[in-house]
């Protein structure tokens, strides 16, 4: 089955045709002869019912003569073959044959003639007929049906050359329009067909050609537009970011140098206490060699460490951010040995469990400064939520598969509900006289699912907050 | 010409002019004639009444036709009883209920006319085997040429008038 518009149309048409020619054939071979030859019956039939009273007048009569011409006048049908009429003995009365030498297939009927006075049946007409005019009509009606059909052929094939003529346009409208592509300008479509439908259909698809390549043309506009709008965007976050990164490097360094501070407060009792002890033995006289080298060790001992120290907040505020395998236990342990001094200062114990010793990808220092911000804000937690007993804070390193888990849990009492959706929103801080920032959590989360591609979680537990990193063992 | 000369030719021979073939042809027509008009046969309820009119002259042959007539239809006519009586004219100017008067009586006879007139009156159909009497006003005779043909008075039928069925009318012979 075609789908063109023309192919259609000849489908149509002949279905047409056939629809209408086939019924017709159909009704004249089968209809129209039954019918031609039921109403041959009926006029004979006719001619004898008439017939009979006057032939039973005449029986009655015995006028011979007179019957003899009626019959003949009646039956005076080029279709009757034989007409006798027989008394009740069977003797003829009348016969009359009509030699007509194209008839055959005759049909016979008998009808008795009843004297209408007596009852009495006087004679028995039969009649013999053909019904050759009747194949003759129908087959002449064949014939004409046929050259009528003919003739309603030469008119389709002439109506269909005229109207795919006057049509083929749309066909070759339709090729320009498949092969128009909205990438690329075309040639406006030109036709000489000057129909009135045609012309306005041709001119709406070059106006609607033309109006979607203006359209194209400010799609671009804005496409190209957009492209610097959305570089700008870029550009200004990534700025807005590095600010962010830098305020909340500058926090943690806040930070690293009150635990510094923190770190060396003992050692800088120490150096003080072993050059007082100097002094005053020198000013006692009693101060000799071991004493100077004893007391120069401990103040070389305590400005090593004091030195390892600043190595470790050198090392961790280092730009450096070369991505690389790691195992996550070791910047854990940095920072809680930054942190030490300080969290026995704030009487809070803590605790490392490490059931998983695979390594992550990604930068170290990174990592470090999520687990310096999440260890804080546990620390000001516990320091806030109760002072009169020991705070505790536990990391534990598990993994399954496919993720490195870290959770961190504290007892600080957890986070409220209402404001659990949105501690990692930027500059959101519970904390007061302008100690937080509101950056810390929401950098932590921004390193660990843009830079880690894992994620950052909290929920509460019975003692308070539960950080938990999922970072992917394999990165990609 | 020829006709009359055939009717004339039992008197010349000093016959009756009724034989037998005659007696037969009239006794198979009149009587289907009877009902061949529409007024008598919608005028017959149970029986059909024929009267044979005739004379002293004629009684011998009224008698035979009557016999024929009874032989060949055995006193029913087309589901109806038929009635023969042989009765003088003047006993059949007091008939009532009469379909038919078959006259064998003489043309010249004083009262046909009288009984041919109370005939019309009462619409009565006269049948003769002389077709002189059509000359005075009988309705039907017998034509006798070639083969034997109701002979019918036309200005009578239309008079009275009597209507014929076509076959019938197409075959008599008018008058």
């Amino acid at each position: 089955m075609t789908h063109s518009l023309i192919g259609k149309f000849a489908w149509v048409f002949w279905l047409l045709y056939v629809a209408v020619i086939a019924p017709i054939f159909i009704f004249i071979h089968f209809n129209v002869s039954s019918v031609l030859i039921e109403s041959e019956k009926a006029k004979i039939e006719l001619i004898s019912q008439t017939l009979k009273p006057i032939i039973s007048t005449y029986l009655t009569f015995d006028q011979q003569d007179m019957l003899s011409d009626t019959m003949r006048t009646f039956f005076q049908n080029p279709n009757i073959v034989d007409v006798s009429l027989t008394d009740p003995k069977n003797h003829v009365i009348f016969e009359q044959h009509y030699p007509h030498s194209k008839l055959n297939d005759t049909t016979s009927f008998s009808t008795p003639i009843v004297d209408s006075i007596t009852h009495q049946q006087q004679a028995t007409l039969s009649i013999s007929y053909s019904n050759n005019f009747v194949h003759e009509l129908q087959y002449k009606l064949l014939v004409q049906l046929m050259v009528l059909s003919l003739f309603a052929l030469m008119i389709f094939f002439i109506t269909y050359w005229y109207f795919r003529n006057q049509f083929f346009v749309l066909r070759l409208l339709s090729n320009w329009m498949g092969n128009y592509s909205v990438d690329q300008s075309s040639e406006p479509f030109k036709s000489d067909n000057t129909n009135t439908e045609i012309v306005t259909i041709t001119s709406s698809a070059n106006k609607m050609v033309e109006t979607i390549d203006n359209y194209r043309c400010q799609m671009e506009q804005i496409n190209n537009e957009l492209e610097n709008r959305v570089e700008r965007e870029i550009v200004q976050r990534r700025e807005k970011e590095q600010l962010l990164i830098h305020q909340s490097r500058l926090a943690a360094m806040g930070e690293m140098i009150e635990s510094i501070a923190h770190q060396w407060r003992q050692p800088l009792n120490i150096i003080g206490l072993a050059v007082a002890d100097m002094s005053m033995k020198r000013a006692l006289g009693i101060l000799d060699d071991p004493e100077i080298e004893k007391n120069t060790a401990i103040i070389d001992n305590n400005l090593a460490f004091m030195s390892n120290t600043i190595d470790d907040f050198r090392n961790f505020f280092n730009t450096e951010k070369e991505s690389l395998y790691f195992p996550p236990i070791q910047p854990i342990h940095d920072i809680f040995a930054l942190l030490d001094e300080q969290l026995r200062y704030a009487n809070i114990s803590y605790q490392i469990k490490e059931s998983c010793d695979k390594e992550i990808f990604g930068v170290a220092n990174e990592f470090k400064q999520v687990i310096l911000n999440i260890l804080n804000n546990a620390q000001e937690a516990i320091k806030s939520h109760d002072r009169s007993s020991q705070g505790f804070i536990e990391v534990t390193l598990r993994c399954d598969t496919d993720n490195f888990y870290i959770d961190i849990s504290d007892s600080g009492g957890g986070v409220p509900v209402e404001i659990s959706e949105r501690i990692f929103e930027p500059y959101f801080t519970t904390k007061l006289h302008n100690k937080g920032t509101g950056i810390g959590l929401y950098m932590s989360k921004v390193i660990i699912e843009q830079h880690f591609e894992g994620h950052l979680n909290v929920s509460n537990t019975e003692f308070g907050a539960c950080f938990t990193l999922s970072i992917p063992l394999r990165h990609q | 010409m020829k006709t009359l000369m055939y009717l004339f030719i039992p008197f010349l021979l000093y016959a009756s002019p009724f034989d037998s073939n005659l007696l037969q042809i009239g006794a198979k027509i009149f009587p289907k004639v009877t009902l061949m008009e529409k007024g008598t046969k919608e005028r017959i309820q149970t029986n059909v009444n024929l009267l044979i009119v005739t004379t002293n002259a004629y009684k011998s042959d009224a008698q035979r036709l009557s016999d024929i007539i009874d032989a060949q239809y055995d006193g029913t006519l087309s589901n109806h009883s038929l009635n023969l009586s042989i009765v003088s004219p003047k006993e059949a100017l007091e008939q009532k209920n009469v379909h038919g008067f078959i006259l064998l009586i003489d043309p010249n006879d004083p009262v046909l006319l009288t009984l041919l007139e109370h005939a019309q009156r009462n619409k009565v159909l006269t049948f003769s085997f002389d077709p002189e009497l059509l000359q005075k006003g009988v309705a039907i005779s017998l034509y006798i040429g070639r083969s034997v043909k109701p002979y019918i008075n036309l200005s009578i039928l239309k008079q009275t008038p009597f209507t014929f069925e076509y076959g019938f009318l197409k075959l008599s012979q008018p008058y």
